[in-house]
């Protein structure tokens, strides 16, 4: 399930972020910040798409520079809320 | 060298100390130092460096310094067709970045400062001279244009927001607002170098708990935050813990706003600041905790030192604010500047809309119509049609907001061709940030249409 989510989430740093990486060259290690260049907007919008496309709520405790350092933080942050059932494709 | 550079490198070795940015990484200022002056760039060299917000980025910006060169800071999420278009207009020799792919450029060199990648193009005569900084214009006057400040003019600035807010060595900053902008580099980072001040950086993403428990666990005195994040705090009710200054500035806040957080508990000492990039960049202050509230729709006077006035007033008393500070740039640069900003009796430019009061209150009518604000961050809408236009189909481009601020580009194409819109989006995508890809784009058809 986890190399599912981190495969929708290289996904939604291509096609929404504009993120200009190729995604085979994203690993789930790779930091937001310092290797692919997400900024404050990026970070919101960020944010925005795993709420939608994962259907969660991230409460605003969580959006936190540590949930938000990796594909791999992020992951395990979108599994401790439980929904990745409803996850689109 | 001039006595203000010298004091902001000498300041370098013990920043560390200072500084905290939760990065996990521990770059050694004086190898930066050394790294860089073996590339033996010629001085004056431009380098841009390209790198999140932390104390690396800083140490990189003062090191390129040390050396010489003309540090240019830019957002990390620059698309690489825009660094590469900005290399030839601004004349960079050098860039430097964590994520920086050095096959994506045609460079002499590539390896490594630091932790950072770098590369380097031709040594050719640099266009600037030691002690210039530049700082990209981005949000107001387009996607490839510049100021050219002196290390000097910046600290002049800085100094003048720490004695207006009697910044001492005994306060800590909370940074959380992007380092590549004037705000975060000038009025935090360098005011807490020359001020001896604590300085915690932060971020991205900003988070209003985590900023409260920041400023509660770190002891932080001085916060400075954008309008967009005010009000952010307003509409969740968030209860800071007590600080003793917060400053708003990047865009207008209305006096409504003003006494909503003039009557919060943890607000002392509130300043609305008004500046730009051009003038180094703050301009004026409002004290709004000690301000008559009739002063609340204004952005306060000018700091000591700086004198204004407004042009050709209309009978209303709006005209254009004209600004003279010891901190103004010593000239704009890139491919769309056709003529520096300032009157023959060296007054800068602002562009934008004010009227003076009786009391020298600068009341801010509006701003130039082409700087739009999108999710907090400031746009140069003529940029983006800029982009657009240099699509080869695109004969014209027009950018605006929608009554529900939404961003629209509608596109003429030329000789009335069909235009794949999506490809049209992704050729822009390739230029712009996120904010700054528009949310529609729509073809016009009107053949009558002229420019």
């Amino acid at each position: 399930m986890s190399s599912s989510i981190e495969n929708h989430l290289k996904d939604i740093l291509i096609k929404d972020l504009y993120i200009e990486h190729e995604k085979n060259k994203i690993l789930p290690t790779h930091s937001f910040r310092n290797d692919l260049g997400v900024d404050s907007i990026g970070f919101v919008e960020l944010k925005s798409q795993v709420e939608k496309q994962f259907s969660i709520v991230i409460h605003d405790d969580d959006f936190t520079p540590d949930n938000f350092s990796t594909i791999s933080s992020l992951t395990e942050l979108i599994n401790s809320y439980g929904k990745t059932n409803g996850a689109q494709g | 060298m001039s006595e203000a550079a010298r004091k902001i490198i000498d300041s370098a070795s013990e920043l560390d100390r200072r500084m905290t940015d939760f990065s996990n990484s521990s770059p050694n200022y004086q190898q930066l130092e050394k790294e860089y002056s073996q590339l033996a760039l010629q001085p004056g060299s431009a380098v841009l460096i390209f790198a999140p917000n932390g104390i690396a980025f800083l140490f990189h910006w003062i090191a390129a310094i040390a050396n010489g060169y003309v540090p240019c800071a830019i957002a990390p999420s620059t698309k690489i067709s825009l660094i590469k278009e900005l290399q030839k207009s601004l004349h960079f020799v050098a860039i430097v970045g964590p994520q920086l792919d050095p096959t994506l450029y045609q460079a002499k060199y590539f390896g490594k400062i630091g932790t950072f990648n770098a590369v380097v193009f031709d040594n050719t005569k640099p266009a600037y001279e030691p002690n210039d900084v530049l700082i990209l214009t981005t949000g107001t006057s387009g996607q490839r244009t510049a100021c050219v400040h002196t290390v000097d003019s910046l600290v002049c600035n800085a100094s003048m927001t720490n004695k207006a807010l009697n910044i001492t060595a005994n306060d800590k900053q909370l940074i959380v607002l992007p380092m590549y902008h004037t705000y975060g580099l000038v009025t935090q980072s360098i005011g807490a170098i020359i001020s001896g001040c604590g300085l915690v950086i932060d971020g991205p993403p900003f988070n209003a708990s985590r900023f409260a428990k920041l400023i509660e666990k770190e002891d932080i005195s001085i916060i400075a935050i954008t309008p967009t994040i005010a009000r952010d705090l307003l509409k969740r009710d968030i209860v800071l813990p007590a600080v003793r200054v917060i400053s708003i500035g990047g865009d207008q806040v209305s006096p409504e706003e003003v006494t909503r957080f003039l009557s919060k508990p943890f607000v002392n000492e509130l300043y609305i600041t008004y500046g730009l990039t051009e003038a180094g960049p703050r301009v004026s202050f409002l004290p709004a905790h000690t301000a008559p509230v009739d002063k609340y729709d204004t952005v306060g006077i000018p700091f000591d030192g700086i004198s204004t006035r407004i042009e050709n007033p209309d009978v209303d008393g709006v005209g254009q604010l004209l600004v003279k500070t010891p901190s103004v740039c010593r000239r704009k640069v890139g491919s769309t500047i056709n003529r520096q900003p300032f009157t023959s009796d060296g007054f800068l430019e602002t562009g934008d809309l004010f009227i003076k009061d009786d009391a020298g209150y600068l009341r801010y009518v509006t701003r130039n119509a082409d700087i739009l604000f999108i999710k907090g961050e400031k746009l140069n809408a003529r940029s983006i049609d800029a982009v657009a236009q240099s699509h080869p189909h695109v004969e014209f481009a027009r950018t605006t907001l929608n009554n529900v601020n939404l961003l629209v580009t509608r596109l003429w194409a030329t000789d009335d061709k069909i235009l794949d819109l999506e490809e049209v989006r992704r050729y822009m995508m390739s230029f712009l940030r996120l904010h700054e890809v528009p949310d529609n784009i729509i073809q016009e058809t009107n053949a009558e249409f002229h420019k």
